[in-house]
Formats: C-alpha cells, sequence, structure tokens
C-alpha cells in the first residue's frame, strides 16, 4: 500500500476519474456512438433494400420485355394475317370493280354504238333527203330551162334509182 | 473556498508527502516535488473542494471530457443520413473498431456489445494523452505548481481504468456465462463437487481436480495482476513520455524536441489502443472461456 502512497494515489480522485470516465461513456453512447451506428445501419439497411429492388426491378424488366416480345410477336403474325386478309379482300373488290367497270364500260360502248348507229341512220336518212331535195331543187332549174316534161320525169325516175341502188 | 483554506490544505499535502520522504518511502526531496515545471511521481493538487483535492491531472481530465461532449454534440448535431467528411471519419473509425474488435472476440454480436465500453476507453485515453503533449501543460504554472497535468500520467487516472476494466470484464463474464460458471473459474467449486462422483471412474480425477481448484485461486491473483498491469503500463508510458519530452525541450528547447512530439502522439494512440484491446481481450475471455465447459 505504501507503493500508492507514493505515486499519490488517493481514493477520492479515482472516484473522480472514474466520473469522468463515466460521464465519456454515457456521452459517447449516447450523443455519438448510437445515433451514428443507428445512421449506418439505416443506411446500409436502405442500401440492402434499394439493392433487392433494383434487383426486382430488373427481372420485373426481364419480365416486362418478354411479354413484349411476345405480344409483339403476336402483334406481327395479327397484322400480316391482317395485312394478308386485306390483299386478298382487296384484289377481289379490285376484281370485282375491275369486272364491274368492265361491263359498264362494255354497256356504255354499246350503248353509244346503238346511239351513233340510230344517229348515223337519222343522219343518212336527213341526208338523202336533204340530198334527194337538193337534187330535185337543182334538177328543176336545170329542167326548167329546156327539158320537156316527159323526159325531165324519165330523167327524174332514173336518176332517183340509180339513188337508191 | 477561501485561498487561506487552499493553501492549508496544500501544506497537509505536503506534510503527509514530507512525511513518507522521512519514513524514506519517496526518495525526491520536497523542493523536488514543488519545483516549477518539475515532474513528480503524484499529480500536484491546485485547489481543494471541502476536503477534497483538485489536482492538476484531475483538471486535465474535466478538460479532456469536456472536448468529447462537443465532440459528442457536434458529431449528434451534423448527423446525415448522407454524410460529411467528419461523419464519414468517424463512421470509418467506428467500422475500422468493429473490423478490429471481431478479430478478437470472433463475433460481431460480442463486439458490438463491449464496444461502446471499448471505444470509450479508447478516446477517454488517447483524448488525455495528447492533451498532456499539448504546449502549456506541465509548462504553464500556478502558485509554483503546473497548472495542467496529462490525465494519464496520473496513476489515479490509469488505476481507476484498469480496476473499471477488470470489474465490467467480470460483470460481462458474468452476464454472458453465468454468475455459478463464472465464479467457478475463481472459486472452482465445481471441479471439487465433481471428484466423489468420477472418482470410481476416473481415479485420477483426485490429483487433477484439485489442481484445477488451486489454478481458479491464481486466476484472483491474475485479475489484481492485469489491473496493476493495465494501471502502470499506460501510467509508466505516458509520464516517461511528458519526462522525456521535459528533459529534450530543458536540453534544446527550439526544434530537437519536436521529433520526440510526434514520437510521444503516436506513443499516444498505441497506448490507448493496448489499453481499450486489453479490455476486450478480458471482456473476451470471461465471456468464452466457460462456454467452452458450457
Amino acid at each position: 500500500m505504501e507503493i500508492l502512497k507514493l505515486f499519490g494515489v488517493d481514493w477520492r480522485l479515482m472516484i473522480a476519474q472514474l466520473i469522468n470516465f463515466a460521464v465519456v461513456v454515457v456521452v459517447l453512447w449516447w450523443f455519438a456512438i448510437k445515433p451514428l451506428t443507428r445512421t449506418m445501419q439505416e443506411r446500409s439497411r436502405e442500401i440492402g433494400k434499394g439493392l433487392d429492388d433494383a434487383k426486382h426491378a430488373a427481372e420485373r424488366l426481364d419480365e416486362v420485355e418478354q411479354e413484349i416480345k411476345g405480344k409483339l410477336q403476336e402483334t406481327k403474325k395479327t397484322a400480316a394475317q391482317i395485312l394478308e386478309e386485306a390483299k386478298k379482300n382487296s384484289e377481289i373488290t379490285r376484281q370485282q370493280s375491275t369486272e364491274k367497270t368492265k361491263q359498264e364500260v362494255e354497256l356504255i360502248i354499246a350503248k353509244a354504238k346503238l346511239q351513233i348507229n340510230s344517229e348515223k341512220e337519222a343522219m343518212v336518212v336527213s341526208a338523202r333527203q336533204a340530198v334527194a331535195a337538193l337534187v330535185v331543187d337543182a334538177l328543176h332549174k336545170i329542167l326548167s330551162q329546156g327539158v320537156s316534161k316527159d323526159l325531165d320525169q324519165k330523167y327524174i325516175e332514173k336518176v332517183l334509182k340509180e339513188f337508191k341502188k | 473556498m477561501s485561498a487561506s483554506a487552499t493553501e492549508q490544505n496544500r501544506q497537509n499535502d505536503n506534510m503527509a508527502l514530507t512525511e513518507q520522504n522521512e519514513a524514506g518511502l519517496v526518495e525526491h526531496t520536497e523542493a523536488e516535488n514543488s519545483h516549477e515545471g518539475g515532474h513528480t511521481l503524484f499529480a500536484e493538487p491546485i485547489f481543494h473542494i471541502a476536503d477534497f483535492p483538485v489536482t492538476n491531472s484531475l483538471l486535465t481530465s474535466w478538460i479532456a471530457v469536456f472536448f468529447i461532449i462537443i465532440l459528442s454534440l457536434v458529431i449528434r448535431t451534423r448527423l446525415k443520413k448522407i454524410p460529411s467528411g467528419f461523419q464519414s471519419f468517424m463512421e470509418r473509425v467506428i467500422e475500422g473498431a468493429w473490423d478490429m474488435m471481431d478479430m478478437v472476440t470472433g463475433s460481431r454480436r460480442k463486439s458490438e456489445q463491449a464496444f461502446p465500453i471499448v471505444f470509450s476507453i479508447f478516446i477517454f485515453i488517447l483524448v488525455n494523452n495528447w492533451l498532456g503533449l499539448l504546449p502549456g501543460v506541465g509548462a504553464i504554472t500556478y502558485d509554483g505548481y503546473p497548472l495542467l497535468r496529462g490525465g494519464t500520467a496520473d496513476l489515479n487516472t490509469t488505476l481507476a481504468l484498469g480496476l473499471f476494466s477488470v470489474v465490467a470484464a467480470n460483470i460481462f463474464g458474468i452476464v454472458v456465462v453465468g454468475t455459478w460458471s463464472h465464479l467457478n473459474k475463481f472459486i472452482n467449486l465445481k471441479a471439487l463437487i465433481e471428484i466423489p462422483k468420477k472418482i470410481i471412474k476416473e481415479p485420477t480425477i483426485v490429483l487433477i481436480n484439485p489442481i484445477h481448484f488451486f489454478v481458479g485461486l491464481i486466476e484472483i491473483v491474475s485479475e489484481i495482476a492485469k489491473i496493476a498491469s493495465l494501471s502502470f503500463r499506460l501510467f509508466g508510458n505516458i509520464f516517461a513520455g511528458e519526462v522525456l519530452l521535459a528533459s529534450i525541450s530543458a536540453m534544446m528547447a527550439f526544434g530537437v524536441p519536436l521529433p520526440f512530439m510526434f514520437l510521444e502522439i503516436i506513443v499516444g494512440i498505441i497506448q490507448a489502443l493496448i489499453f481499450a484491446v486489453l479490455t476486450l481481450v478480458y471482456f473476451t475471455i470471461a465471456s468464452t472461456e466457460h462456454e467452452a465447459h458450457a
């Protein structure tokens, strides 16, 4: 015990230093270590959660991409089918319309031909009549100056016969 | 507290030391005890509160405690989820401490349980060690005595810490492995009880278990030795460092003490680390040795 006296050991000072240390433990624990470790744990938990979420998101993304691929292929198939059907339908429609147009054109041509023929016949008739009238008028004028009535009549009939031929 | 009362108390302290000198226990003289800027083995009382002597080491310890409180409050107030530079540094220190403790305990759970005590010991000793190196500590005098002296350059501090370390380790052991199992480490009644039970099966137990009982008694001595080794190692290193710096400064005040200052800064860290790690080792021994028996 004498050696302790040599070093000035005093139980009151030891208790005072223990109190100092106790204050340090409490203050460090309460204000530094506990909040700091809690923050670190919360952060690592959040990072872990973030990584998990990212992993789930990546998995979900893969799933969605697969779904999109599947749907895209399905859509392509459907589109191809629709296109094929549309082509067929349009071909049929085109053929039908072509056919119809042909028929209409033929009908129009036929009508036109008929109309042309009738107009032609009418024109011929009218021309004949006009020519005949002209001829008659012309002969009248010519013959009135020196041809007998009988000769005139004969000549007229002859001309008419030739004309009729 | 009046100045005359303080002077009276100081005279009493000096008288006590003089008596020790006369008895041949203290070899240094009274002049050595009270000389300005000198180094005594004990901390000098600066003033008294009633009968309680406030020594220069205690004053430095109060400053250390104040500094640690400020540091803790700064950490608390600047705490952010996304850490800044200082917080990052503290987090790295804590993570490093945990990893280091894991190497000793072998279990993160145990490391976390012992961490507040061990880390506080480290910080308290480190701050006290470094405060003792600051310019003015030991040089500024008050009434002929150094006003401040390194907190750990006083055996009262180191002894209190050593005592706390060993007692806390034993309490930790009791909490972890149970009172009966832990106390059997010192007074191994279990070994004595086993003798009549196993004597027929293992006759050698008559020789072995009394040895175990005796080893248990030696363990009590080893606990006291732990306190002594912890406290004297720290005190010796820090006190020697201060003496070394004072001696070098006395020989050449400028430039020459600088390398020794750096040396003492490193010694301050190493001694704080040794004390903390040894405390952790005691905690681990107290909690694991008996687990094997269980």
